[in-house]
């Protein structure tokens, strides 16, 4: 069942649109992943999603309701939410309050959603009193996955999560993020560099190139030549161990 | 001893009071970047609403405080929703409407209660004796309360879902409303919320002062002084630095001399300008997300018609004074004329460096005060006290720019006006040299020069619109200079004009000389046109005028200031408006003109002008082809295309 669609959209940031006639959509509780090189437009496809840029046209649809143009809080509520680029850790709050501004709800539903979160992510517990921005890039990172799950979103959108983020970092989050989609009923759409990372988790892959999406099926099917025209023909590591 | 505690019981009282004028400003602050010129007129404004309700209409005091502030909370309200949201994030704009509001709502309590101090029947009376020391009531009533609304406003920044809304939208607006937080609301509430506290610490002041619609200025300062020393946007630095001013202020009444108790706030804020730029708790973010004005759009390329139409109202400026007949419309053309000069400096300095100056009506003073002297002293005549009267403002604003030219947009426009009003206050109390509060008074003409007589005000005014016509080639030569292109330059970049090995701060300050140079030619024209001189024409809120020339006829244009000054100067001879009314109108002006002209008048009239031929073509050539002359249809829409497609290159034309 389809639940985010998204069709001829067109969007920019005044000049020349970024994204011209796209179409995607993402069914009930997959995870699809978004692929492309720097600058293809991938951020903007989430800010558009997440009602931070106003399309020029086109419609996005969740449930078959319109919601381009809503702005992010409303967003939130509706159930799409957004981890954005660069983490965005707020530092004049602690880590915890970082958690419960993520929250929608009321108090006791809020303390179990606590509790859930801190059950997933360990660390986090331990470091509840520290300052949001003395955490290390992974621990961030692991905040703002968790701040946004706090909304109990049935959008996940996520702008590359692996960013600046070491291996074996890497490796724990897709472990995380793996059981994160066990747990919850969320379906996330992720934007992703580490290739290798956004394959072995996801059910489906879109290849953006220069604002049009050249490329959308199984993982299984995408063409590894494909995915190395859309980084401009670079040797791209598809899993772990090498192609 | 025991007068110690009690001057520490009295600095404890004012402490409250200035952090709940200050913490509005810095929580604003926080959500919008920007600042409430008004706050300060709002305390004054809930003050005396209590006065009124307890006073005159025999309510009790408590209700009529709640009362008081429900209102002022209200008008807040309204105003928010009104006025900035409609702004949304033009902070400049905005900023210059809450100064209109604050000349309105000041002029619209001397419309209702009058001018005059009003002074709240004794509602807390008595006093406290612990030994010899003697505790006034009052003084205990306003510190409890502020202690408590300290202590419940941390409670609330640090304990609730609403606090730490208001901390991360301050701190992340973007990844604020990603996680829920209506960023709009909330700042919406925030100012509503500051707005309260200020009235509340005017309906708790009202309790031991009395309170004057003119004192509005007055207590934004200290908000300002209190929210810069602390850092724009840190509530526990507020405290602190609340506890600091408001002690040293009283200690100083005490021990010190009264009447330069003013001068600490000044002292205090140039000293962490000196020390430490972004205050003793900001974030050094906090600071630099202040700079760099607003620039508005450049002004379109006038095309030959506008030119035309532009130096034939130039050319008739000559024959105004004749054109206007009575001899108060004539006076008033010296005003406008000399004004026009003022402005023409802020201009200048606004376009070479995306800077607002307030402090230029400082260097005004300068100018006419220096050349009262010379000639109260010394006995020169106008031709010699002129260049004297440039160079000592200039001078002067050499000194002062070094000092707060460190500052930037809003700070910079803050501290002007602060500086500007510590100025007056030196006017004041140097009465040596300036005369005190009554000024110096010079009935002199500038006399005859080369067959050349000036004497009554139309000879006067044609003087000064020959010294204007000079200051505008002066200004139109130097804007086409290097010096003036690396300026504009490091206004649009100042990391890349750094980078580039630019002294961006050096040049800047010799951009603010030059242009304060024009400030002490007005200064003198001003002088000779007055006869005299006082420090209530210098201070701050009486120097706001010229900035608001400014921006009402078009910061970016040559001609806009001088329009501004025209227009401003004129308002109150067409309509016939006492000095109050009038600044009504500059006020209502400048709401207006930054919600729906906020380019000014200038260059809407060069837009519209520039447009007329060919409108006025568009509408013969409908026309003539009306009868049925279905054929050449193309020929016609190809030729409207041509016409406004010229206009647009145009407009793209200027830099
Ligand atoms: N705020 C902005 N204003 C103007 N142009 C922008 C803005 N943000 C992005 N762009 C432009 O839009 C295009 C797409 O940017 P986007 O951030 O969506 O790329 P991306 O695919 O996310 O790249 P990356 O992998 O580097 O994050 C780029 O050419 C970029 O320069
Ligand atoms: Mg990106």
């Amino acid at each position: 069942m389809t639940l985010l669609e998204i069709r001829g959209l067109t969007v920019g940031y005044g000049g020349d649109p970024v994204l011209e006639d796209f179409d995607l959509h993402l069914d009930k509780g997959e995870v699809l992943a978004v692929l492309g090189a720097n600058g293809a437009g991938k951020s903007t496809l989430l800010r558009t999603i997440s009602g931070v840029l106003q399309p020029t046209a086109g419609t996005v649809r969740l449930e078959g309701e319109s919601i381009a143009g809503r702005r992010p809080d409303r967003l939130l509520r509706a159930g799409v939410a957004h981890v954005l680029e660069g983490r965005r850790i707020l530092s004049s709050l602690s880590v915890e309050e970082n958690l419960l501004l993520g929250a929608i709800g009321r108090g006791p539903e809020v303390a179990d959603r606590l509790g859930e979160m801190y059950d997933i992510f360990e660390d986090l517990k331990r470091l509840r009193r520290l300052s949001g921005g003395n955490l290390s890039g992974g621990q961030q990172q692991m905040l703002a996955i968790g701040r946004a799950l706090m909304a109990r979103p049935r959008v996940l959108l996520l702008d590359e999560p692996s960013l600046g983020m070491a291996p074996v970092i890497v490796d724990r989050l897709v472990d995380l993020l793996g059981e994160l989609r066990r747990r919850f009923d969320t379906s996330v759409l992720m934007v992703e560099q580490t290739v290798w990372m956004a394959l072995s988790l996801a059910d489906r892959v879109g290849l953006v190139q220069h604002g049009r999406l050249v490329f959308e099926g199984a993982v299984d099917s995408l063409d590894e030549s494909m995915l190395g025209d859309a980084y401009f023909g670079g040797e791209i590591m598809v899993s772990r161990d090498g192609p | 001893m025991s007068l110690f505690i009690e001057t520490a019981i009295g600095g404890l009282t004012l402490s409250g009071l200035y952090f709940l004028i200050a913490v509005g400003v810095t929580i604003v602050f926080g959500q919008t970047r920007n600042i409430n010129f008004a706050h300060g007129q709002f305390l004054v404004f809930a003050a005396l609403l209590t006065w009124e309700f307890v006073n005159n209409r025999g309510y009790p005091y408590v209700p009529a405080v709640i009362l008081a502030v429900v209102i002022v909370a209200g008008m807040a309200f309204v105003m928010d929703a009104l006025l900035l949201r409609r702004l949304g994030d033009n902070a400049f704009a905005s900023f210059l409407v809450t100064l209109g509001v604050l000349l309105l709502l000041q002029q619209g309590s001397v419309e209702i209660w009058g001018p005059s101090s009003q002074q709240l029947r004794p509602v807390v009376i008595g006093r406290w004796v612990i030994g010899d020391i003697f505790v006034p009531r009052a003084d205990v009533v306003i510190v409890i309360v502020a202690a408590a609304l300290t202590v419940g406003l941390f409670t609330l920044l640090q304990r609730s879902r609403f606090g730490r809304s208001v901390r991360a939208s301050a701190e992340d607006p973007l990844a604020a409303s990603h996680l829920g937080v209506p960023v709009r609301r909330v700042a919406g509430a925030t100012f509503v919320g500051g707005t309260a506290l200020a009235a509340l610490a005017g309906g708790l002041m009202a309790l031991i002062f009395p309170i004057s619609p003119f004192d509005g200025g007055f207590f934004i300062i200290k908000g300002f002084a209190v929210a810069l020393v602390a850092g724009l946007g840190s509530v526990p630095g507020a405290g602190l630095a609340a506890l600091v001013l408001g002690m040293s202020e009283t200690m100083g009444q005490a021990y010190w001399r009264t009447e330069w108790v003013p001068a600490i706030s000044f002292v205090l804020i140039i000293g962490i300008l000196v020390l430490r730029p972004s205050g003793f708790f900001g974030r050094k973010a906090a600071a630099t997300e202040m700079a760099g004005g607003f620039v508005p759009p450049p002004v379109p390329r006038y095309r030959p018609w506008t030119t035309v139409v532009f130096a034939a109202l130039l050319g008739f400026g000559i024959f105004l004074p004749v054109a206007v007949g009575s001899f108060q419309g004539r006076t008033i053309a010296g005003f406008a004329a000399l004004f026009a000069i003022q402005a023409c400096a802020v201009g200048l300095f606004y376009r070479l460096t995306g800077e607002l100056s307030f402090v230029h009506g400082a260097f005004w003073g300068v100018g006419a005060y220096m050349g009262a002297y010379a000639s109260r002293e010394w006995g020169w005549g106008f031709w010699t006290v002129l260049p004297l009267a440039i160079v000592a403002a200039m001078v002067v604003a050499f000194v002062v720019g070094a000092v707060i030219l460190r500052t930037t947009g809003l700070q910079f426009l803050l501290v002007g006006f602060v500086a500007t009003d510590f100025l007056a206050l030196l006017l004041v109390n140097w009465r040596s040299v300036t005369g005190g509060t009554s000024g110096i008074t010079v009935i002199e003409s500038p006399g005859s020069v080369f067959g050349f007589a000036f004497f009554d005000p139309r000879e006067l005014y044609q003087l000064f619109f020959a010294l204007l016509l000079v200051a505008l080639a002066l200004v139109w030569w130097i804007q086409r200079t290097p010096f003036a292109a690396r300026l504009m330059a490091a206004r649009d970049n100042v990391v890349l004009a750094r980078s580039l090995g630019q002294p961006v701060r050096l040049n800047k300050l010799l951009a603010f000389a030059l242009t304060a140079g024009l400030s002490g030619v007005s200064g003198v024209a001003y002088l000779y046109q007055n006869f005299s001189v006082a420090p209530s024409l210098f201070t701050g809120l009486a120097t706001v005028a010229f900035p608001l020339m400014v921006i009402l006829g078009g910061s970016r244009s040559l001609l806009g200031p001088v329009a501004g000054a025209f227009v401003l100067g004129y308002i109150p001879f067409w309509f016939d408006l006492g000095p109050g009314p009038t600044q009504l109108a500059h006020g209502i002006a400048l709401v207006i003109v930054m919600l729906l002209l906020p380019q000014g008048v200038v260059p809407t009239v060069v837009r519209l002008l520039n447009a007329a031929p060919g409108r006025l073509r568009a509408a013969l050539e409908t026309l003539r082809r009306t009868p049925g002359a279905r054929s050449r249809r193309p020929e016609v829409d190809g030729r409207r295309y041509g016409a406004r497609r010229q206009g647009r290159s145009a407009e793209r034309g200027e830099r």
